[in-house]
């Protein structure tokens, strides 16, 4: 008894080959473009707090208690 | 394949059945007699009575014509079977003209009757039988060679191709397949060059891989590999906007397989992220709304750009839109409504965030108390069981660069996302504080409370994430600037340095961070000169031992001077009496390396300060005192040696 012949490959088979379709580089943590309108994420971004805006207002409040920001004692 | 093979046995099936009629006519030509005629072209058929054979050879007959008795040679061919007696009439029904008689005749007779009348027609019937049979046998063989033979041959052809394909030997496979794609029938041409295609494209050569399928696509845009492998080959080359559509044409058919609509929802997420970027937010959000409904890539899209609401108010909140942004978050909070409580709360929640950041864009007299009212409502949705509020710790463990190091070696891993969320909450709650305080008029009353008030707000943004810079660099120079005394200032310079380690930057804190440390080495110093000081007087044979063992008992509280009560130097030194000299040189001494160390102290040292100056007095007493008991011994000697002297002498 003879095996059977080896199945005609399909065109379905070529795409068999490929790798799944993927999201790879898209890091779903850290991608600003992802995340810039995403409100919960965008929090700080959109109020515009960072390191220089939050010293301006600490220097605010050291100015309206002291009525001034001591300066260095070098 | 089974609707062919039926094509090609009706093609066989009509050929067959004339060869058929064909072959049967000739099989009775043994039984046909020929008449004498034979050569006119005329054949007679005589039929037998039933039961009666002739033996093979001539019989001569007579046939009653029309226009008279006809002589006619019967021919019986074969040999098996006996001669009919002469005289014999053939039986009724046969082809003899009516009226005519076939006499049976032996060979080599003639004069017989006949008992068929010779027939020209017939020969040539059969003639062009036979023609016809050899060329439908022949136009057969034709059939089976072209549609049979020579495509079973261009099928194997075809597969050895492919299989160079699924062997992955492409560079052979795109010629294979190129050089009988002709060949082929429509179907098996579509299919060899898509193989080919499929081979350009595992190759790299995207231009002639995309060339041959979109003429392909362009041919049947419903071919779902074709489609599949065209948007495949687009998305690899980002050419989202070409890929999206190709894929389009065959979804709601079936084949728009799970491996297509996962390349569809990739294509879509991709073409969202590319409408974002060019600030295209509500293309973004639909794009992101179609990827939610494939499902594929559902986990990976933030739940804020799964509602318009929420991506168009965000947009507007940039744009500095106030009144947009209010009306998309007032929008959503009614949507909320009619949504299932756990959605609602989430809706809601970001509802408030977005109408808390409309109000601190806006800046109003009373946009700080409406800012925190919201946040912290929104805090507590998100997390109801933890507080909004927390005490900020007393010390500060400052963390080294190691220690982060080997924090982060550990997995120390990135906050949640509901954990960065409420760590900025916290941070807009403190910094709406902090803004409300620097615009009050009565700033500087209260202090204390409005500090524990902003305090309370970043430690609970602290309690989130422990490792966020921008809380120590704000409490850090908040303390350091409030600061009550020396003690608060080294607390909060730890804080700063901890932002710094963290990452801070500022120039300011770097100032601040600077001065502290050469304020710590200058004590260090201070500390290790004092010390040599000690050391050398608690040796100084010219100060009482007394002295000495009392000052090492009073300092016997600081480590660094535990010890020396033990010291066998104290007590083994020889005490000699100090002149006033040498207990002025030795104050002064002490008293210039005592300013020295002054120098570099702060404010806290002006007690020292003092006693160094008594002590110079009393050294200068000392030293007028001495003067003075000198002086007094000189003239009480002068004045015993007048009267002694003076008495003796004269």
């Amino acid at each position: 008894m003879t095996s059977p012949a080896p199945r005609a490959m399909t065109p379905a088979d070529c795409l068999d080959m490929l790798p799944e379709p993927t999201l790879g580089d898209v890091d779903a943590t850290h991608n600003g473009d992802l995340f810039r309108v995403d409100l919960r994420r965008a929090v700080r971004a959109i109020a515009e707090l960072d390191h220089v805006t939050e010293s301006a207002l600490v220097r605010a409040v050291v100015t309206a208690v002291l009525g001034e920001v001591p300066e260095s004692d070098d | 394949m089974a609707r062919s093979v039926r094509q090609v046995h009706a093609l066989i099936g009509l050929p067959a059945l004339v060869l058929a009629g064909s072959l049967a006519v000739g099989s009775a030509l043994p039984a046909t007699a020929l008449g004498e005629e034979q050569q006119s072209g005329q054949v007679v058929t005589a039929t037998l009575p039933a039961g009666v054979t002739l033996p093979g050879g001539d019989y001569r007959g007579t046939i009653a014509g029309p226009n008279g008795p006809i002589s006619v040679i019967f021919a019986v061919a074969g040999g098996n079977a006996p001669p009919t007696a002469p005289g014999t009439s053939a039986p009724p029904g046969t082809s003899a003209p009516p009226g005519g008689t076939a006499q049976p005749q032996s060979p080599g007779q003639t004069g017989a009757a006949p008992t068929a009348a010779p027939d020209e027609s017939s020969g040539i019937s059969t003639v062009l039988l036979t023609i016809l049979a050899t060329v439908v046998l022949i136009g057969l063989g034709l059939v089976v060679q072209r549609k049979i033979l020579v495509p079973r041959k261009h099928a194997q052809a075809l597969r050895a191709a492919s299989a160079l394909v699924a062997a992955g030997d492409y560079a052979a496979a795109v010629p294979a397949l190129t050089s009988i794609e002709n060949k082929l029938n429509d179907k098996q041409r579509a299919r060899a060059r898509f193989f080919a295609a499929f081979a350009l494209f595992q190759m790299d050569k995207l231009d002639e891989a995309e060339h041959e399928l979109s003429t392909l696509n362009r041919e049947d845009p419903n071919n779902p590999e074709v489609a599949y492998l065209l948007a495949y080959l687009r998305n690899e080359r980002r050419d989202y906007d070409g890929a999206e559509p190709v894929l389009a044409a065959i979804v709601g058919t079936s084949g728009f397989t799970r491996r297509a609509r996962k390349l569809y929802g990739a294509i879509k997420f991709r073409r969202g992220m590319e409408a974002l970027r060019d600030g295209r937010v509500d293309v973004a959000s639909a794009l992101f709304a179609d990827v939610e409904t494939l499902g594929d890539f559902r986990d990976l899209i933030p739940a804020d750009l799964r509602n318009q609401h929420i991506t168009l108010g965000a947009q507007a909140l940039y744009d500095k839109d106030v009144v947009t942004a209010r009306k998309h978050f007032e929008d959503l909070e009614q949507a909320a409504l009619a949504a299932e409580p756990e959605e609602r709360e989430q809706m809601t929640a970001s509802a408030e965030l977005g109408l808390a950041l409309a109000a601190w864009i806006e800046n109003r007299s009373d946009s700080g108390d409406r800012v925190d009212e919201l946040l912290t409502s929104v805090a507590r949705r998100l997390d109801p069981d933890q507080p909004t509020e927390v005490p900020w710790p007393d010390t500060e463990s400052a963390a080294s660069v190691a220690d982060r190091l080997a924090a982060m070696r550990d997995g120390a891993s990135e906050p949640s996302t509901l954990d960065r969320t409420l760590r900025d909450v916290h941070l807009l709650r403190g910094a709406a504080r902090l803004r409300q305080w620097a615009v009050d008029p009565k700033a500087a009353s209260k202090v204390d409370s409005r500090m524990a008030e902003v305090l309370g707000r970043f430690a609970a943004a602290r309690e989130r994430d422990p490792e966020f810079s921008d809380l120590y660099l704000t409490v850090g120079l908040l303390k350091y600037y409030l600061a009550a005394g020396d003690g608060t200032r080294e607390e909060a310079a730890a804080i700063l340095l901890r932002a710094q380690l963290l990452g801070v930057r500022d120039p300011e804190v770097l100032g601040i961070l600077n001065r502290e440390a050469r304020r710590s080495r200058a004590s260090r110093d201070a500390v290790d000169a004092y010390l040599q000081v000690l050391d050398r007087y608690v040796e100084d044979g010219s100060v009482r031992e007394q002295v000495r063992a009392d000052l090492v008992s009073r300092l016997s509280q600081y480590r660094r001077v535990r010890d020396w009560d033990s010291r066998p130097e104290i007590l083994r030194v020889r005490v000699v009496a100090p002149t006033v000299a040498e207990m002025n040189d030795r104050s002064e001494l002490l008293r210039e390396r005592v300013n020295q160390l002054l120098s570099a102290g702060g404010s806290e040292l002006a007690d020292a300060r003092d006693l160094v100056r008594r002590l110079e007095a009393d050294s200068r007493q000392l030293s007028e005192h001495a003067q003075s008991v000198e002086q007094k011994e000189a003239d009480l000697l002068v004045l015993l040696g007048d009267r002694l002297l003076g008495d003796y002498e004269r």
